[in-house]
């Protein structure tokens, strides 16, 4: 996910969840809009945590061999 | 949240698909409840054309045509430029989300209905007009004009799929015939609402099944397809309040804009656009645009539309 992407998601999912509490609370529309964008905030941050998961994990195993010759 | 007795068999066909019970729906009986939905509406639409029919709906049907052509224009930036998607995919996707869904409007139809809200009966004339400006504006965004496609075929495509060809046929039944479709009425009519739940039922299924093929993109394509079809649904509503319609008529044209192709588009793009990502373009208009607008969409267009109507007198 690249940062534009990340920032588009987040933000639409973040403008949708304060749309849906306006609605609901005004008495126009009910929750359903609020828990849309509570579900795409919370989609496109475990995406991003587990992008940054795997990138870090990526990172240690490529160091790895390097640390293991300055240990022997 | 209200629920309407036709969306829940939604939810359960996306249950269905999640616990993996083995529910197969054969390949015709989906097939025959699209031709059923298709004729049920067009003669629907016809019947109300007949009694319609005068040159205000001219200006109206123009304004239609304007918000297909609109809707893909606004879609591609954020495709292509945002979630920096090929220009096919980008164009591809932009067509889908520009057309329209029947499924989706027969859905807006049917909680109208069970809510007793008034509407403009020849709107399945606009789902009509709607099927196609958006499939030509996707071509331009694509830029394969001149490429050398065989144009024949392409027109062939986008004026005789099964979505124009059966619901401008039943339209002009419709409209031809008036109060003699009567005797077809018990199949087309009172059957409408228990055809179109086994129809969800099926949906629902599909949707569930499409999800995970949007993997690799997932947080921008879930924030594209709920956010597309509410500025679709805002810019509808907006001209639907302008033309001057009713309540119901307000909430349909938010609910066509907000909706995206599934049937027709996209077998003019794959004809046309051989080389963009199909899975990707059914799978945001299926696995999210179209839950979204059954589940909560339709809903809120409907109470907006209310409150837009009283509030503007």
């Amino acid at each position: 996910m690249t940062n534009t992407q990340l920032i588009f998601s987040l933000g639409s999912g973040m403008a949708l969840m304060v749309a849906g509490l306006a609605l609901a609370v005004s008495g126009i529309a009910d929750w359903g809009l609020f828990w849309t964008g509570a579900i795409v905030s919370s989609l496109t941050m475990a995406t991003q945590l587990r992008q940054r998961g795997t990138s870090a994990t990526f990172k240690a195993a490529r160091l790895q061999p390097a640390t293991a010759r300055v240990d022997h | 949240m209200q629920l309407d007795i036709v969306v829940a068999f939604f939810l359960l066909g996306v249950l269905t698909h999640l616990v993996r019970s083995d529910i197969q729906f054969p390949r015709s009986l989906y097939q025959s409840l699209t031709l059923f939905l298709l004729i049920a509406i067009g003669l629907k639409g016809g019947v109300a054309l007949r009694e319609h029919a005068d040159i205000s709906l001219a200006p109206q049907a123009i304004a239609v045509i304007l918000l297909g052509l609109v809707l893909p224009l606004i879609a591609f930036p954020l495709l292509s430029r945002i979630g920096q998607l090929s220009r096919d995919d980008s164009a591809a996707i932009a067509a889908h989300y520009g057309s329209v869904s029947v499924g989706t409007y027969a859905v807006a139809v049917a909680i109208l209905e069970s809510r007793q809200i008034p509407y403009e009966a020849y709107f399945p004339l606009f789902v009509v007009l709607l099927e196609m400006p958006a499939i030509a504006v996707g071509l331009a965004l694509a830029r394969k004009a001149d490429s050398g496609l065989d144009r024949g075929k392409l027109l062939h495509e986008m004026f005789c799929n099964q979505g124009v060809v059966l619901m401008s046929g039943a339209l002009l039944i419709g409209y031809w015939a008036g109060a003699g479709v009567a005797p077809i009425m018990p199949l087309f009519g009172d059957l409408f609402h228990g055809v179109l739940a086994l129809f969800l039922l099926e949906m629902g299924i599909v949707a569930a099944r499409r999800l995970p093929d949007i993997r690799q993109v997932a947080p921008f394509m879930s924030a594209f397809g709920v956010l597309m079809p509410l500025i679709g649904a805002a810019l509808g509503g907006a001209l639907a309040l302008v033309l001057g319609f009713s309540t119901g008529g307000v909430a349909l044209l938010a609910a066509l804009g907000g909706s995206a192709s599934y049937i027709a588009v996209p077998a003019v793009m794959r004809a046309a656009l051989p080389q963009a990502n199909h899975g990707l373009s059914i799978a945001a208009s299926l696995g999210i645009t179209f839950p979204f607008n059954v589940l909560v969409g339709i809903p809120l267009y409907i109470s907006g539309a209310a409150w837009l109507t009283t509030a503007t007198g």
